[in-house]
């Protein structure tokens, strides 16, 4: 595999923001419709809203600590950009390092401390508890997120994105062999991008939680992160279980683009359609539940490995 | 300074609604408004730009709209309004006083760099209310304490002395906060306060009482007298319920079809003419399974309660979505007899409610704590419209 140009990564940092900003106006529309205001207007609702907090001041609570909280609002971001450094567009990731899952593992987990920054350094008692109502979040989603993780890089026998994405050509794609590591990846996708029935961290119950304090241009870019984390994890999606670029007609890169767009949809589509899940309540599903079943579907695929059916 | 001014004209305003108790007719009609526009309520004045206060109350409100006023970052505007039929006109001038350069340089030049105001102890902003001693209780009284007459201790972080410290329940010492829930919180219901003592999001103990002067006008009430029908006006506010109870239950898209029902049943829509939008929105609150697994068993109230109180969290959500399903679905219209004296059980509930919550909300964590807060929504208008000598029926 070829390592990427300045240009591709130029290119893909642009597509996730595209794809980022597709993502808050499908929400933007979805929201009007159902509150019967005017829906037309809601493809531009996000870059207004960035216009909005262009112009405005940045707030700081008397005793917050602005510093902690500004380099975890922008952790974020960057840690979405990084991950994307190893997803392959079209046979070529920008970065195809040898342990990509990890990579992409590690940069989710900076989310954590990203968001834990930002509730404690705003000083209120709001963010604390938003802060550490994402960390309960992650201790709940990681591990079985890890596991599945670990189902497709058993797959394909290597750490490799582009060796997964390319195991899964001419074969079944990795979501009908191990149908339990994709559900449990979406929903980790929407824990680490704290999304829909996982926005607990950022909840109308706490005013917003994490976010409640943040202002101008520290809300715009932990809000664009928060977009980001949740494209990057819907384009990761593709190659772990849907196959890569792989699909008929299209060129590789261009049938990446559809299924991420899918993914995103989807993800996008459970934010509306499902309340939020209390975490007591998801603690309770994630330990209980998810884990052993991908603890068992790590199990089911190694056997199939082992036999040679993969 | 062109590119400022082109993104002030862009920039669609966020609006955050203070309520004042017994002004619920202008709360409605602004966030009709508000839904029409397409304006997105801001959950906290941080993030608000336009601090919309509906009615005026005493000098504890006054107190609190200025403490909220402070907290809003540059360029910021203020409407009161004071009638529902000024809500149109007054957001018309808000918006352009938002769009004026000059006016919102010279209130951010004022007000220094970086927006850094001063706030209550730990940032807690929602209430006027102190924090230092609230949980003595003083009733509308005890605004004594602000930033300024703090012993300022050059140990102690921006002057803020740090939270106390206590036994939890595990036997641990550890930090206790003191945060009152309320009056001007998103999604809660109008003039209560509940004084919190957290120790991290686990709650304490907790005080609740009314914000206001009694002996206001209450909007279900008169409204009920209306002519939209005793039924419509029933039912518009359970909708009104349930949309709170949604949006604090984290699901704001359902929430916000719940307030678009409820300004329908107002406007008296005919029946026949209802979006079937509706039918289909109460069926999918119905049938989530998510949102019922994940409050069933919460707050539940014993049998020496008033029949519309008993239950759990999801049995008081379940009356709501009953109420609402006889009213649009019009083949069992009849079928609810109308209580003797609506008015005066909303009174009753909201005082028991009042009476309970401290024991029901004590050990639990503030996110199921609001959770029962707003499977009660008591109506405390309609409880100091019933407390004034003479006037229950």
């Amino acid at each position: 595999m070829t390592e990427g140009s300045p240009w591709s990564l130029l290119t893909a940092v642009g597509l996730l923001g595209v794809f980022g900003y597709a993502a808050a106006a499908v929400a933007a529309l979805v929201r009007a419709r159902q509150a019967g205001s005017r829906w037309t207007g809601a493809w531009a609702a996000p870059g207004r809203e960035v216009a909005r907090l262009l112009v405005r001041q940045r707030n700081a609570v008397v005793g917050s600590d602005r510093l902690l909280a500004r380099i975890g609002g922008a952790l974020l971001p960057v840690a979405a950009i990084m991950a994307l450094l190893v997803l392959p567009l079209g046979g070529h990731a920008i970065s195809d390092l040898s342990v990509g899952v990890v990579w992409f593992n590690a940069m989710e987990v900076l989310a954590w401390v990203a968001v834990w920054m930002v509730g404690w350094g705003s000083n209120s008692a709001w963010g604390v508890v938003g802060a550490n109502r994402f960390l309960a979040q992650g201790l709940s989603y990681e591990l079985p997120h890890m596991f599945a993780l670990v189902t497709v890089a058993i797959g394909a026998g290597s750490l490799r994105v582009s060796d997964i994405a390319a195991a899964q050509g001419g074969h079944l794609w990795f979501v009908v062999m191990m149908p339990a590591a994709f559900v449990v990846f979406l929903i980790s996708v929407m824990g680490f991008s704290f999304w829909g029935p996982f926005d607990q961290a950022v909840g109308r119950d706490i005013v917003g939680g994490v976010a409640a304090q943040l202002s101008g241009i520290d809300r715009l870019v932990f809000l664009a992160g928060r977009y980001l984390m949740l494209t990057v994890g819907s384009a990761m999606t593709v190659p772990f279980f849907l196959g890569g670029g792989a699909g008929p007609f299209l060129p590789g890169w261009a049938w990446l683009l559809v299924k991420t767009a899918a993914v995103l949809g989807v993800l996008v589509w459970a934010g509306q359609w499902w309340p939020t899940i209390r975490m007591e309540r998801f603690a309770e599903i994630s330990w209980v539940v998810l884990l052993p079943v991908t603890i068992l579907q790590a199990l089911v695929v190694s056997i199939f490995v082992l036999v040679g059916w993969m | 300074m062109g590119v400022t001014r082109a993104l002030l004209w862009l920039s669609i305003p966020r609006p955050f609604v203070v309520v004042v108790p017994g002004f619920t007719a202008v709360r409605l009609r602004v966030e009709h408004e508000l839904r029409r526009r397409g304006w997105v309520e801001a959950l906290t004045p941080a993030n608000a730009d336009l601090l919309v206060v509906c009615g005026e109350g005493g000098h504890a409100f006054a107190e609190m709209i200025d403490l909220l006023w402070e907290q809003l970052p540059s360029p910021r505007a203020f409407v009161r309004i004071l009638s529902p039929d000024a809500v149109a006109r007054q957001f018309d001038e808000a918006r352009l006083a938002l769009r004026d350069l000059a006016a919102v340089q010279a209130d951010a030049a004022d007000r220094g760099d970086a927006g850094a105001h001063s706030m209550r102890m730990d940032g807690m902003e929602m209430s006027a209310v102190d924090q230092s001693d609230g949980h003595a209780g003083a009733p509308n009284g005890g605004h004594d304490m602000d930033m300024g007459d703090m012993d300022m201790s050059m140990d102690m972080p921006g002057g803020i002395p740090m939270a106390d410290r206590g036994a939890d329940r595990d036997g641990l010492k550890l930090d206790q906060l003191h945060v009152p829930l309320g009056p001007a919180l998103p999604d809660w219901p109008t003039g209560l306060i509940v004084r919190l003592v957290l120790q991290g999001d686990l709650v304490q103990a907790a005080e609740a009482e009314v914000a206001g002067a009694s002996g206001g006008p209450s909007f279900w009430l008169d409204a009920e007298a209306d002519a939209i029908g005793p039924s419509r006006v029933r039912a518009a506010a359970a909708a009104d319920s349930l949309q709170r109870f949604l949006s604090v239950a984290g699901w704001p898209s359902a929430a916000a079809t719940g307030r678009w029902l409820r300004d329908d049943l107002l406007a008296s829509v005919p029946d026949a003419t209802l979006n079937p939008r509706f039918a289909r929105w109460l069926r999918r609150v119905r049938r989530s399974r998510v949102l019922f697994w994940s409050m069933n068993g919460l707050g539940e109230v014993g049998s020496d309660a008033p029949d519309g109180l008993r239950g759990d969290v999801s049995a008081r959500c379940w009356r709501w979505i009953d109420e609402l399903a006889s009213a649009i679905d019009s083949s069992a219209a009849t079928a609810q007899p109308a209580p003797a004296s609506w008015g005066g059980q909303r009174a009753e509930h909201a005082k028991v409610v009042l009476s309970i919550l401290p024991t029901l909300l004590a050990g639990q964590e503030l996110a199921v704590a609001r959770l029962i807060v707003a499977s009660f929504d008591p109506d405390l208008e309609a409880l100091q419209a019933h407390t004034l000598p003479g006037s229950h029926d």
